[in-house]
């Protein structure tokens, strides 16, 4: 990264990031990397997917930034994390209209190097996030990992609150059901 | 326990911060004296400690350095167009006001003379006359002339002034058309005439529509 953690707050990162500094946009990556890449990996299951959407998302956040008013727009992070839903969405369409389907997805089978990186917790919590319904599932990885709040998802994926409520709600019962043995572990 | 419990929609807004104050304290009242939501809520919060604590591959963990080396030769040429950003719409933007003044002068001295007022109108004709043979169309400023022979010698000073302001403003019209479709196309990709004015507005970055991704 070239830029280092200084002392400027979000919005005026995000304000020198809008004039071209680039270095104040690497602050900006580095500070949204890990959610960007959590919805991409979260969303899709595949590893080598999530980095070209978080590469992605970021440059359509670089390219957009001079249209983007805080006082009119969400907030920086919501408006993130959209683009970054979005991205998802149009790669994972991409990888499946490609006929490249990724056959670890569908039988939750990764990889040997990606098998011995992940513990077998890891791994089921992954395999159960991907037998969610796409819409339920996408609205628990912008909750969980986007820690956008339901009026943000609501908005980010044009929906009722309600909407928001039910499809979370669904999805966390259906992971309690599939992860109640890692649930009653005592490390969590 | 007599009191009626909360709903679980109402313990994971609770969960999550959502509820309004009044509830939150409400639940939160209740939550002290049962143990069966109680033992709800703490199942709730486990579920999100085990989403967020699962691990990504490592090539996500620590895989930003190399999503930033992919990312900056990218930004740099984002960065040398960015200049098209306003030099285009500022002399978009100044020749449409050209225009537009021309336009209204025009108007204000054709109507100035329905009503005998003395307008400049043969300096303005010669200066703009001039500027033509600069760029070699001096055979625009004969045209109206030319036309106005057509008409016949005796046509009244109103005519022959509103044909001329007429050939004049045909142009001025077409450009100021084109200036609106190019205006109307940018408008909605985060138009930079937006941006000179300080009044941007957000990219449409909601293209895909959140219920239709469903393969």
């Amino acid at each position: 990264m070239n830029a280092q953690a200084g002392n400027e707050t979000e919005s005026e990162l995000v304000e020198l990031s809008r004039q071209g500094d680039q270095e104040a946009f690497a602050h900006l990556v580095h500070l949204y990397y890990r959610p960007v890449v959590s919805i991409g990996y979260r969303m899709t299951g595949d590893p080598a997917l999530a980095e070209d959407i978080a590469q992605e998302t970021f440059l359509k956040v670089w390219n957009n930034l001079p249209g983007f008013v805080p006082e009119r727009s969400s907030s920086f992070r919501a408006w993130v994390l959209r683009i970054a839903r979005n991205t998802a969405i149009d790669f994972y369409r991409q990888r499946r209209q490609s006929s490249e389907l990724d056959e670890r997805l569908e039988d939750g089978k990764p990889t040997p190097e990606i098998q011995a990186l992940r513990n077998e917790r890891d791994r089921a919590v992954q395999e159960a996030i991907m037998r969610l319904p796409d819409r339920s599932r996408e609205v628990l990885v912008l909750r969980e990992y986007g820690g956008l709040s339901y009026k943000e998802i609501a908005e980010s994926l044009e929906i009722p609150i309600g909407t928001v409520m039910s499809r979370l709600n669904y999805a966390r019962n259906a992971l309690k059901k599939e992860l109640a043995p890692y649930l009653e572990a005592g490390d969590l | 326990m007599n009191e009626e419990h909360p709903t679980r929609y109402e313990l994971s807004l609770w969960v999550d911060g959502e509820t309004s104050e009044a509830m939150h304290e409400r639940i939160r009242a209740h939550l002290m004296k049962c143990p069966v939501c109680r033992a709800e809520v703490e199942t709730m919060r486990r579920l999100s400690r085990l989403l967020v604590s699962a691990r990504m591959p490592e090539q996500l963990e620590s895989g930003e350095s190399s999503l930033w080396q992919a990312l900056a030769p990218r930004l740099v040429r984002r960065a040398a167009g960015s200049r098209e950003e306003w030099v285009v719409p500022l002399l978009s933007a100044l020749l449409y006001l050209a225009w537009q003044m021309a336009s209204v002068a025009f108007v204000v001295m054709g109507v100035a003379s329905l009503f005998g007022v003395s307008v400049p109108h043969v300096w303005l004709l010669e200066t703009v006359g001039a500027v033509l043979e600069s760029f070699g169309l001096a055979w625009l400023v004969g045209l109206p002339g030319n036309l106005l022979g057509l008409l016949g010698s005796d046509t009244p000073f109103w005519m022959s002034w509103g044909v001329s302001a007429f050939l004049w403003m045909l142009p001025m019209a077409g450009v100021t058309a084109l200036f609106a479709g190019w205006l109307a196309s940018r408008w909605k990709e985060g138009c930079p005439m937006r941006k000179i004015a300080g009044r941007a507005r957000r990219p449409d970055t909601n293209r895909s529509g959140g219920e239709q991704w469903i393969m």
